[in-house]
């Protein structure tokens, strides 16, 4: 029954309001079609936002145990899948910045303590200038830079699930590409060829 | 090189940004669905009762009511007379004012009292107007001055009394 369930779901045959009210009514089966039907795209973002595997699992964990408590909030304004993705981001961002906090207090000892153990590379290739790139940029243009352009979300999706217009998610994805393309000038004419 | 180029080639590149390899799809859902039965089978929790800081009406009812008593109780103590709470004696205590009572409980000697006594003797010669002793004693409200003992004509005055 759950398979069946799943394809209908990904086929997009079953109403998603009718699948919401069944995991509302406590169909197991249902909630886990819900799962198959979102979990790769959310995952894949999660992922792309945490660049860790165990974070980005826990990120999505968190994110559809969120789901779940608070699917009777959901009214259907936005898409399933564009409310999935907002809740995504959030719990991701938060990890991070959890994080973030964390390396901040803990990043000098550990830097100390590996001092003359790891050797550093004298100059980075385009990979890693890239990465170092896309890390560095801020938050805002990050999130929306990694939807866009590496995950294939629309600026409709990414307006939905970041709450912002989508003249904001054009306008940051210009920043975006405008601050990469200033940090990796000294590639362009590689690129060019 | 051109924007649409940079911007083809950024595309490509970043696609090995952070890849996500194989989605762990049952090992998550494993984890999902123990955490949702673990709530499912916490107690509920217990209704909690609505703060009366939460319900805005309430509070602005009760600070206007309490400020209504105050008004009421302000208007009422002014129209009595002397805007203060009557004088009212107690019944079966004597008073200074009855004729019983006599020079026992007479009050005591205050300046005013000592001055407007001796206005009132035979042969007492007014002091100027606007003069000390009489303007005070002739005012109704005057308080009565403990402190200080009377002095110059007045003090003279209420010696011959």
């Amino acid at each position: 029954m759950t398979g069946a369930l799943v394809e209908q779901a990904r086929d997009l045959r079953v109403d998603e309001r009718t699948l919401i009210d069944r995991v509302l009514a406590g169909d197991a089966g249902a909630a886990r079609a819900l799962y198959d039907a979102h979990v790769d795209r959310v995952y894949r973002l999660a992922y792309r936002l945490a660049g860790d595997e165990d974070l980005a699992r826990d990120c999505t964990q968190d994110a559809f145990v969120r789901a779940f408590e608070r699917l009777a909030d959901f009214r259907g304004a936005s898409s399933l899948a564009t409310w999935l993705h907002s809740v995504t981001v959030s719990t991701t961002l938060n990890a991070l910045r959890k994080r973030k906090r964390w390396w901040a207090r803990e990043a000098p000892l550990e830097a100390a303590d590996g001092i003359g153990r790891v050797g550093r590379q004298a100059e980075p290739d385009l990979k890693h200038r890239l990465a170092g790139a896309i890390d560095a940029l801020p938050e805002i243009y990050r999130t929306v830079f990694l939807m866009y352009d590496v995950e294939g979300f629309t600026h409709e999706e990414i307006g939905g699930a970041l709450g912002v217009p989508v003249g904001t998610s054009k306008a940051r994805l210009s920043t975006a590409r405008a601050k990469l393309r200033q940090a990796l000038a000294d590639f362009a004419g590689d690129w060019a060829s | 090189m051109s924007d649409e180029r940079f911007e083809q080639r950024l595309g490509q590149a970043a696609r090995d940004y952070h890849a996500p390899g194989e989605v762990p799809r049952d090992a998550m859902w494993a984890a999902i669905d123990a955490a949702r039965r673990g709530q499912a089978g916490a107690a509920p929790p217990a209704p909690r009762r609505r703060p009366v800081a939460r319900v805005p009406w309430l509070a602005a009812a009760g600070i206007a009511a309490v400020l209504a008593i105050g008004v009421a109780i302000g208007r009422w103590t002014a129209r009595l007379p002397g805007g203060a709470l009557p004088a009212q004696g107690i019944a079966g205590v004597p008073t200074a004012g009855d004729p019983a009572v006599g020079d026992t409980m007479r009050p005591t000697e205050l300046p005013h009292n000592v001055a407007a006594r001796a206005a009132d003797a035979p042969g007492h010669r007014p002091d100027r107007p606007g003069s000390g002793v009489a303007r005070r004693a002739a005012r109704p409200d005057a308080a009565p001055t403990l402190a200080r003992a009377p002095r110059g004509r007045s003090a003279s005055a209420a010696e011959r009394v």
